[in-house]
């Protein structure tokens, strides 16, 4: 990152980072030689091979270390690094930012702090032989980026309540592993900011300003900011940052309650050096100029942005009047003099600090303030965080300022930073929320990591190197991630669903791994929409979004034959008056829909519950029953051959098959009454078979229909599990919209709870046939209305008698007047017309006589077929209320037609009135 | 009817569930990009048509619901964003449209998964969520779906998990004349449990099906048409598909005399390592008798009863090469 690069080369390698204190005298650990840069940590997890021998540097170090303790043996620090001045007990900490530290051990070092320290943050100090062997001591530090050897004996000499995790110690020469871990500092945090070379971090809160020192597995706390300078100490820190100077100079800025930035002088002394009071309001950010080491911006609520020159101490601060409330500002990482500010408003501007007084023209980037900004390293590009919970992504070369990728997310975010080395991922903290997310431009939905380590509000996040990024929490805690480590978002997601419905169509998504490994292969090129310009983030030609490669879609797999179930449903007969006719029907509409088997267990109960003696003649043929039911058969009729030739007519009218000798009172002979066979000779078990074999299918529609034309044996009516066949089927109709037939079903089973089924919750709304508003009466009687409260009129009311008709209303379909149907009776014997005087010849002679041979007809017709088949009632009444209103509807148009020649028709209307 | 409808291109991000409604024709599926989209059923035509698509949340939008038709045209999503959104099509100038009804949002961390309760208890909604509980919510009045009251919550586990722990889901038993009861998949516990109220109304924690090694990512409890039995399926991240089979227990429920937390005897009768890489969902078709279940090996597999009672899977569906390949 480029960045950090800058920062490095700032550096100056000679100077010796160190601290300790000792009881008595300070010990120095001078950094003699420094194998990797602080920020080169690629090669991070892979430590233990870079350790240097230790000869050279050893014999170096310890020269050097020797003067540098006896220096200063004062007990202060020397350096950027901090020594605890506070510490009652001994400390020795050693900060190198190298790869390795030369240490020198004078006195205090002895075996059993040696054994600590390898439990606890271990370093990667080689082993205690070496320690306690030699005047000098060169250690390599196994990770490249901050070694910090803690003597965990003088630990509890800093005591300052540190709780820490527990480190798993590993007391090999591979000890340092890069951990994710927890550090409580006892104060809710609001804001962090690293040392320059990250081996220590300064973190603020409303109550707390520390500087802890960090390595890869654990952290320290070094110095109390706020305890060491006492009463005067600042309180309400918003923020926090590190200046980039070190050694003597290096420093610390914080922001305070309404308005003052404090500078810290960290080099020498622990103090404020310096306090900034110009802004009459709060100091919402402020921020290091990465290339001039003494400049420092501030943004405040007071619409300014003030640039201070921190070499000169009493020099006000150069203003720029933004005109709005600056919520964040940030140097460019390239360009020193290019700043950009975000506004309450959600404005986004870029000032050039070389000319102050003017300022590029806002632009709109979120609807609500602006949260957070962050240059990309490449300098190009800016993310934005806004209070419409979008992350956007601004190129700043584009004068259009369109935003090239947006991301949606739960909460607004608190602050985003782009990720070192990953020119296309940033990391998020959000307000309310407790997991900071790293996220993907190119995968915009779904967040790479979801970092759960905090138990409150992260607050504020900083990468210390690609893979480690710290974040601090209203949980009091600084956390320090290792990425690698963490589950990757995407694994937590399901990657298909699949899906029937009752037409046997099969709905599925189905992906293979899709892992965060596999999600940089499913990336494609970013087509023209929604912006034309798509630049890509890391400087390729072309722009590539994430695509899934989820396949997914609908097709029909014939999972379930509905048309056979339908077909099935409206035709078998439910009729259990006629059960042997019944089931030759089903069993020919079984054999119509292609399910030959239930078409043959059709004919079987046919044969069970038919007279004897056909099932006697098939079972002579040996056609379909098994040996056992032919015996049984056999047996049953043996007891009644006494009493059974009584009427050999008829018994001979039922087959024609029937050839055996018909005076010989066989078996074939035999004609006896349903009602006696069944009471002795019962099938309820084999039926009870075929049920549980039929549900075990799933199949409730034979389990249903068998029950209900069976319905009149009654040992099958206390079947235990009818309720629920009968329900699953009544579901499965309903789901097929087969609403009648459902409703015939719930009226043919016996059974209450299903029989009243349909009748529950079931609400019919009425409203006025003139005035069509809904019924509402003070007073509806039991029955329901006699007028309209809303027109008045006499709802249904009959046109001799001018009453509303209760029971059946009979109306004329074709002048649409009503009557009791008493009252219409009379008044048609007499007259033809409409007693209304409407004019309409209502009753014509030639349909009198008409009506009265249909009635001849329906009378010979009725019930003839044993097959009809009985519409439920509702059906009936929701026809007729659809003609009737239908028919009052017309009424003025057709009167005036006359159409005298049309048939009469009566309607009769079951009146819920 | 046997022309293939493809979701490809339809969302930008992992479609994560796919819901038919009671009727089967109309379908909705939720993504990662925070959208729902509804598809119908052109009769005429034999394809599915998505005719609109709205963004239901601020995070990856996890599982939805259809309610029962009854009520309206009624989703429930659920989502990371840790809320339930109860959205309700609403018509203005002929104009089809989505409306957020209710939000319910409890502090319950990530709800995992939201399901219907089936028509015959009512208009309610059982939730569960990462903080280890199931809530179930009523609309009180059907005829406004705004005001939803939590009317029970219980505890399935060892406490909250975590989201990288795994999920919780849940499944009603949806047979109309049993007790009410639901199976649960109890995220780091890698079990699933079946609840029942006991004779206070408190949902108890009840059988337990065991057996997982890992955890139960979905629970299915097949609709039980009036079988003897009831059978629950379970999608492990172990890479198995396992078949839980219900027979009740006679004794247990005639010492008593009333509640018993053992009511039914279980028994594992099947447990497919088929998939070999986590199993996500699994799902009942509405007569019980074919299962299907998808992975992470991009494929989903139906299961099915053969005569003898065991269970073999039936086809395998996999999307190889962009295409969809249905072999039986």
């Amino acid at each position: 990152m480029m960045n950090r690069d800058m920062l490095k080369l700032r550096k100056d390698p000679t100077i010796p980072y160190y601290v300790g204190t000792v009881t008595s005298t300070t010990t120095a650990f001078p950094v003699t030689q420094r194998l990797g840069s602080p920020s080169s940590t690629e090669s991070r997890p892979v430590n233990a091979r870079h350790r240097p021998s230790p000869k050279g540097s050893g014999t170096q170090g310890s020269g050097q270390s020797h003067g540098q303790s006896q220096g200063q043996s004062h007990g202060q620090g020397q350096g950027p690094g901090v020594g605890s001045t506070s510490g009652s007990g001994s400390t020795i900490l050693t900060v190198a930012s190298g790869t390795s530290a030369a240490l020198a051990s004078p006195v205090t070092l002895t075996p059993t702090t040696t054994s600590t320290q390898t439990t606890n943050v271990s370093t990667g100090m080689t082993s205690s032989s070496t320690l306690t062997g030699g005047s000098s001591i060169s250690s390599a530090t196994g990770n490249p980026g901050v070694g910090i050897g803690t003597m965990s004996g003088t630990l509890q000499g800093s005591g300052t309540g540190i709780t820490q995790q527990p480190f798993t110690g590993a007391g090999g020469a591979q000890a340092s592993n890069v951990r994710t871990f927890k550090f409580d500092t006892n104060g809710a945090l609001s804001a962090l900011s690293a040392s320059p070379d990250y081996s220590m971090v300064a973190v603020v809160g409303r109550d707390v300003i520390k500087i802890l020192s960090v390595t890869d597995s654990g952290a320290e706390e070094m110095i109390n900011l706020k305890a060491a300078v006492g009463r005067n100490a600042p309180t309400g820190s918003m923020d926090v940052k590190w200046g980039p100077t070190t050694g003597r100079d290096a420093k610390i800025a914080t922001t305070g309650t309404n308005g003052p930035i404090f500078i810290w002088d960290i080099g020498t002394h622990n103090k404020i050096d310096r306090i900034i009071k110009e802004h009459p309001r709060s100091v919402h950010r402020i921020c290091f100029s990465p290339q001039e080491p003494n400049l420092l911006l501030s943004a405040s609520s007071d619409s300014t942005i003030r640039l201070w020159d921190l070499r000169i101490r009493d020099r006000p601060g150069i203003i720029m009047d933004a005109k709005d409330v600056v919520r964040e500002v940030q140097f460019n990482p390239v360009s020193m003099n290019d700043i950009v500010a975000g506004y309450e408003s959600g404005n986004i501007q870029r000032w050039d600090l070389r000319n102050v007084s003017t300022s590029e023209k806002k632009f709109m980037a979120h609807m609500g303030f602006v949260t957070s900004l962050d240059y990309h390293p490449s300098g190009r590009f800016l993310a934005s965080g806004g209070r419409d919970r979008t992350i956007k992504v601004w190129d700043m070369e584009d004068e259009k300022r369109r935003e090239i990728h947006t991301i949606p997310t739960a909460q607004y975010t608190s602050k985003v930073q782009w990720r070192p080395h990953k020119p296309y991922q940033l990391a998020a903290s959000f307000k309310d929320e407790s997991a900071v997310q790293i996220f993907d431009m190119r995968r915009p939905f779904v967040p790479l990591h979801v970092l759960t380590q905090h138990d409150k509000d992260a607050t504020s996040i900083l990468w210390k190197d690609t893979d480690v990024l710290w974040s601090v929490s209203k949980d009091k805690a600084f956390a320090s991630t290792y990425i690698r480590g963490q589950t990757s978002f995407a694994d937590l997601l399901s990657s298909g669903k699949a899906t029937m419905n009752c037409y046997g169509q099969l709905a599925f998504t189905i992906a293979s791994k899709n892992s965060y490994d596999s999600f940089e292969k499913d990336l494609v090129p970013r087509s023209g929409r929604p912006n034309p310009r798509s630049v890509a983030l890391d400087g390729s030609a072309e722009a590539t979004i994430y695509r899934t490669r989820q396949a997914g879609g609908v097709f029909d797999c014939e999972l379930f034959n509905h048309e056979a179930f339908i077909y099935c449903a409206q035709n078998y007969s439910l009729d259990s008056d006629n059960v042997r006719a019944a089931c030759e029907h089903n069993s020919n509409i079984a054999w119509q829909a292609n399910k030959f088997r239930d078409s043959q267990t059709w004919t079987a109960i046919k044969l069970f519950y038919s007279d004897m003696a056909e099932s006697a003649i098939i079972v002579s043929q040996g056609e379909i029953l098994d040996a056992a039911s032919t015996e049984m058969a056999a047996a049953a009729n043996k007891q009644r051959n006494g009493r059974a030739h009584e009427d050999e007519n008829e018994g001979s009218e039922l087959s024609g098959t029937r050839t055996a000798k018909p005076t010989v009172p066989s078996l074939f002979a035999i004609k006896v009454s349903d009602a006696p066979i069944k009471r002795d000779w019962s099938h309820v078990e084999t039926i009870r078979n075929l049920l549980e074999y039929y549900a075990e299918q799933g199949e409730v529609q034979m389990c249903v229909t068998i029950l209900l034309v069976l319905a009149n044996e009654k040992d099958l009516s206390e079947f235990s599990r009818s309720q629920q066949w009968f329900g699953s089927y009544i579901d499965l109709l309903s789901r097929f919209k087969l609403w009648s037939i459902a409703t015939a079903v719930s009226q043919a089973c016996k059974d209450p709870e299903i029989h009243t089924m349909n009748q529950d919750s079931t609400t019919i709304h009425t409203s006025c046939s003139s005035c069509m508003k809904p019924l509402i009466s003070r007073a509806p009687t039991s029955s329901g209305f006699w007028a309209c409260d809303k027109c008045r009129k006499v709802l249904s009311s009959c046109s001799v008698c001018h009453m509303t008709v209760r029971g059946v209303f009979t109306w004329c379909t074709q002048c649409s007047h009503g009557f009791h149907l008493q009252h219409a009776q009379e008044w048609f014997s007499q007259s033809a017309e409409c007693p209304t005087g409407c004019g309409h010849q209502c009753f014509p002679e030639m349909l009198k006589i008409q009506l009265e041979q249909e009635q001849q007809l329906d009378n010979d017709r009725a019930y003839d077929s044993s097959f009809s088949y009985h519409y439920p009632r509702p059906l009936h009444l929701q026809q007729e209320l659809a003609s009737y209103s239908s028919h009052s509807h017309h009424r003025g148009g057709e009167i005036s037609e006359g159409k005298e020649s049309s048939p009469m028709q009566y309607s009769t209307y079951s009146s819920m009135i | 009817m046997n022309q293939v409808t493809k979701f490809e291109g339809s969302h930008e991000d992992l479609i994560h569930d796919v819901a038919f409604n009671y009727y089967g024709n109309r379908l909705a599926t939720c993504s990662s990009d925070q959208k729902i989209k509804i598809w119908d059923y052109n009769e005429a035509e034999g394809v599915w048509e998505s005719n609109i698509s709205f963004k239901a949340h601020s995070c990856a939008v996890l599982k939805t619901s259809w309610a029962h038709p009854e009520y309206g045209q009624v989703l429930a999503s659920c989502s990371f964003d840790r809320s339930v959104i109860v959205w309700e099509e609403t018509y203005h100038d002929a104009v089809k449209k989505w409306t957020a009804v209710a939000t319910l949002r409890d502090d319950s961390g990530t709800v995992q998964d939201v399901e219907f309760a089936p028509n015959h208890l009512g208009l309610r909604l059982a939730i569960a969520a990462a903080d280890g509980l199931v809530r179930i919510y009523e609309a009180m009045d059907v005829t406004s779906l705004a005001h939803w009251t939590m009317i029970d919550s219980f505890p399935v586990g060892e406490g909250p998990s975590k989201d990288e722990e795994g999920n919780h889901c849940l499944s009603w038993c949806t047979a109309k004349f049993a007790a009410q009861m639901m199976v649960v998949g109890c995220a780091k516990d890698h079990v699933a449990k079946i609840f029942r109220q006991d004779h206070n109304s408190k949902w108890q924690a009840c059988e337990v099906l065991g057996g997982h090694g890992g955890v139960v990512h979905d629970v299915s409890w097949a609709p039980n048409m009036g079988r003897s039995y009831h059978l629950i399926a379970t999608a492990c991240k172990d890479g198995h598909v396992r078949i839980f089979k219900l027979t009740e227990d006679n004794q247990g429920g005639a010492l008593s005399g009333g509640w018993t937390r053992k009511m039914f005897n279980v028994t594992r009768i099947a447990d497919f390592p088929d998939h070999n890489a986590e199993v996500w969902r699994v799902e009942w078709n509405v007569t019980g008798t074919i299962l299907s279940s998808s992975g992470d090996d991009g494929k989903v597999r139906l299961w099915k009863a053969t005569y003898t009672g065991d269970w073999k899977c039936m086809s395998v569906v996999s999307a190889e090469d962009g295409a969809n390949a249905f072999q039986r």
